[in-house]
């Protein structure tokens, strides 16, 4: 596992909001064709289609297999990606909320440096401390 | 429930079909003509839809796990395990859609549009409308192979539209040895012995009349070379060569055979611009793949130790935005 602050890189939030901003935008054509629903209905052929003797039944047979295992896979897919979408959005905000958060800190301690503490401490915010 | 990338596709025996029975030139025909040789390449023409989309996911999956990949820290990471995984799962279906796509296009869009149109006609000899059968069943049964095995399996044999000799002319060792074997082809009349090619229909009794042109039958003449011919002295007559022969190989279509599909990486991926990347040095607290650990709040600590100064009294003052307890 990562360490915090140590295995980070420069663009981890920015990576993970585009790209699920990228994925999302994949799903965002739900009736284009050859999305999971217009495949499944074009490729439901009838067995009658292949022919009527055996061997032709037994093609057909194997075609709706295949019909049927590639639309489910096919499905699967995008709902995996719609997943992985959401889980990078959800860790787009989780580093994003780190990140400003250390940033208010780190705000509050160079104004604390370039201001010096006042008598009494610094305020329980954390506020600015103005210095006259 | 099965999980549909791992289920099977192709199961039993490829189709043989029987040798013989299928009735006379009159019931084969019309059992030909009760097919939808055009549903069959609807099915074909979705499979080319979902390779086309199937591959704008791959690239775009490819790019983002190489983005993603460039960072070392994120190596073993949930967030870069799942984009494989998907990648692996787009590269599969990508395969198993151009495979699908091919078979059904050669099915229904080559080889049942000629075996209708090249139907024993009414009044041809019965062995010869067993040997059709035969024929377009030996067709079916290469055709069997191309399917995939399952999602994310592969296919016996290749596709039929690279793998052209599987549809070649030339017979399949069964019809061939049903021919040698068959004694009425060896002892009959000489009208039995005038096979036409590819279909074996003797010349005197199937479809004088139609098809191409002499002259088409002349352009034809390097494909005949490859042709079921059993004697290199018969011709077939004129107009007995099909309009579209889809299972003849000729040098043209071998030299333009399609290069075997390629799931590499695109050289130039068609996808728009990622985030730019934040000036050198910055460094943000915790990886993606640490946010997508089920440690949600490990950039701060569990138990601020108590300050012991103003400045570590406001590194571990609560947040602005925060309520107030």
């Amino acid at each position: 596992m990562t360490e915090p602050n140590h295995g980070g890189t420069a663009h981890d939030h920015e990576f993970a909001r585009g790209a699920a901003a990228l994925l999302r935008r994949e799903l965002a054509r739900p009736s284009t064709p050859g999305s999971p629903a217009d495949v499944t209905v074009r490729t439901n052929t009838p067995a009658a289609a292949f022919g009527s003797w055996d061997a032709a039944g037994a093609l057909a047979g194997t075609a709706a297999r295949g019909h049927a295992e590639f639309t489910a896979a096919y499905r699967l897919l995008f709902s995996e990606i719609r997943t992985a979408a959401e889980a990078l959005e959800r860790s787009a905000e989780t580093v994003q909320d780190a990140e400003d958060d250390n940033v208010d800190r780190v705000g509050r301690v160079r104004e604390l440096l370039d201001g010096g503490p006042k008598a009494g401490g610094a305020s329980p915010d954390g506020g600015p401390q103005e210095t006259s | 429930m099965t999980d549909p990338r791992h289920a099977p596709i192709r199961t039993g025996n490829p189709p043989a079909g029987a040798l013989s029975g299928y009735g006379d030139a009159d019931k084969v025909r019309d059992m030909l003509r009760g097919t939808s040789p055009a549903d069959v390449a609807t099915a074909a023409s979705a499979y080319d839809d979902a390779t086309r989309r199937l591959h704008e996911l791959r690239d775009l999956l490819f790019h983002l796990v190489r983005r993603h990949g460039e960072d070392p820290a994120a190596e073993g990471s949930p967030s870069l395990a799942a984009l494989r995984r998907l990648l692996a799962d787009a590269e599969h279906l990508l395969a198993a859609a151009r495979a699908m796509s091919e078979a059904l296009r050669a099915y229904g869009g080559e080889i049942l549009p000629w075996y209708i149109e090249h139907a024993p006609e009414h009044g041809a000899v019965q062995d010869d409308v067993d040997q059709y059968m035969r024929r377009l069943n030996a067709r079916i049964t290469e055709l069997w192979h191309a399917f995939p095995e399952k999602i994310d399996g592969a296919a016996d044999a290749p596709p039929p539209k690279r793998r052209t000799t599987l549809a070649s002319a030339s017979p399949s060792p069964d019809a061939k040895d049903d021919d040698k074997s068959s004694p009425e082809h060896h002892n009959g009349n000489q009208q039995q012995q005038q096979i036409v090619p590819m279909i074996g229909i003797p010349m005197g009794g199937m479809g004088g009349g139609r098809g191409g042109s002499g002259s088409r039958s002349r352009s034809r003449k390097g494909t005949r070379r490859r042709m079921d011919v059993p004697s290199p002295s018969v011709k077939p007559g004129p107009g007995l060569i099909p309009d579209r022969e889809p299972r003849i190989l000729t040098p043209a279509a071998e030299t333009a055979k399609k290069p075997a599909p390629k799931l590499t990486a695109p050289l130039k991926p068609s996808l728009p611009s990622m985030p730019p990347a934040p000036e050198p040095g910055w460094t943000p607290p915790v990886s993606v793949a640490d946010s997508l650990t089920p440690k949600p709040a490990a950039s701060a600590p569990a138990e601020p130790a108590p300050p012991q100064s103003p400045i570590a009294e406001a590194l571990s003052a609560p947040r602005e935005d925060e309520p107030k307890s």
